[in-house]
């Protein structure tokens, strides 16, 4: 009947059943990198830092070669500098 | 999983594959057998006894295709290019039944040829495979694999029951005969293998 559009009687079966598929796989896909981002975690918070644009340029180009993000980065550095301070607050 | 059941000949067990990989599927999870053979084999099957998974012709399958976690799909012989297309592109894997004698091989290898075009997953199982001591099964076997085919392990067996079978209208492990579970095992480590 209406045949003439269609390639083959199949395409619209194979549709329907290929939306089936993707409808299931999308879901999970999609869960498991939410779930390991700090944006999710409540153990993390999001702030905001002005940097020099050459600064945030070289961090960032830092941060790709070695497949770090700059998130944890700026997080190993502050760590460093507070434990600095901290030294240096008992060792007056 | 989307599966068809493809054959450029007829009689070789096409519609008896399609309706007993159904079978297996439905002990897993919820399958629909479309008929995709004008003929309506597996519609006019289902329709003379009680079949265990919901059959429809391809019109119907549109709407409970989303209802379904398995779908078998078998097609008529000769299936014209753009359908082979369509299914080859659109499954998961293409099962292609062959008896094992010349005519039927060498329009397997015409299929098989066919299909390269489209990169579709398919494997080859051998039907109504004489009993031994003839030796046409393990031969047909031998030639393909020399060729570099894939073949199913289990071959299925050339065995009365599968008309009883079709006579009755239900799988053959429905049937009371002392041969239907050996008929039924043929199915049940195809759809073993399908699943692994």
């Amino acid at each position: 009947m209406n045949n003439k559009k269609k390639t083959s009687r199949f395409d619209d079966l194979i549709d329907a059943a290929r939306s089936r598929q993707q409808r299931d796989q999308p879901q999970l896909t999609s869960d498991t990198p939410t779930s390991a981002t700090k944006s999710t975690d409540p153990a993390y918070t999001r702030t905001t830092i002005y940097l020099p644009k050459q600064l945030h340029r070289q961090l960032k180009a830092a941060a790709v070669a070695q497949e770090r993000q700059m998130s944890d980065i700026v997080a190993e550095l502050v760590e460093q500098w507070l434990r600095k301070m901290g030294s240096e607050d008992t060792g007056k | 999983m989307i599966i068809t059941v493809v054959a450029f000949k007829g009689g070789v067990g096409k519609s008896t594959t399609a309706l007993h990989l159904a079978t297996y599927l439905q002990n897993q999870a919820d399958t629909l057998l479309i008929d995709g053979d004008l003929n309506r084999s597996a519609l006019d099957w289902s329709n003379r006894g009680s079949l265990p998974f919901k059959v429809a012709d391809e019109q119907q399958g549109v709407s409970l295709a989303s209802l379904y976690e398995h779908i078998v799909i078998d097609t008529p012989a000769r299936p014209d290019t753009d359908e082979l297309k369509t299914l080859a592109k659109g499954c998961d894997l293409l099962v292609i039944p062959t008896t094992p004698d010349a005519i039927a091989l060498a329009a397997t290898l015409q299929m098989v040829e066919s299909l390269k075009s489209y990169k579709a997953e398919y494997k080859i199982l051998l039907t109504i495979v004489p009993p031994h001591p003839n030796k046409a099964g393990e031969e047909a076997r031998t030639t393909l694999l020399n060729a570099d085919l894939p073949v199913f392990k289990s071959g299925i067996r050339r065995l009365a029951v599968f008309q009883r079978a079709a006579l009755e209208g239900v799988p053959v492990n429905a049937v009371k005969d002392a041969y239907s579970q050996i008929a039924w095992r043929c199915y049940a480590e195809v759809g073993k293998e399908i699943l692994l």
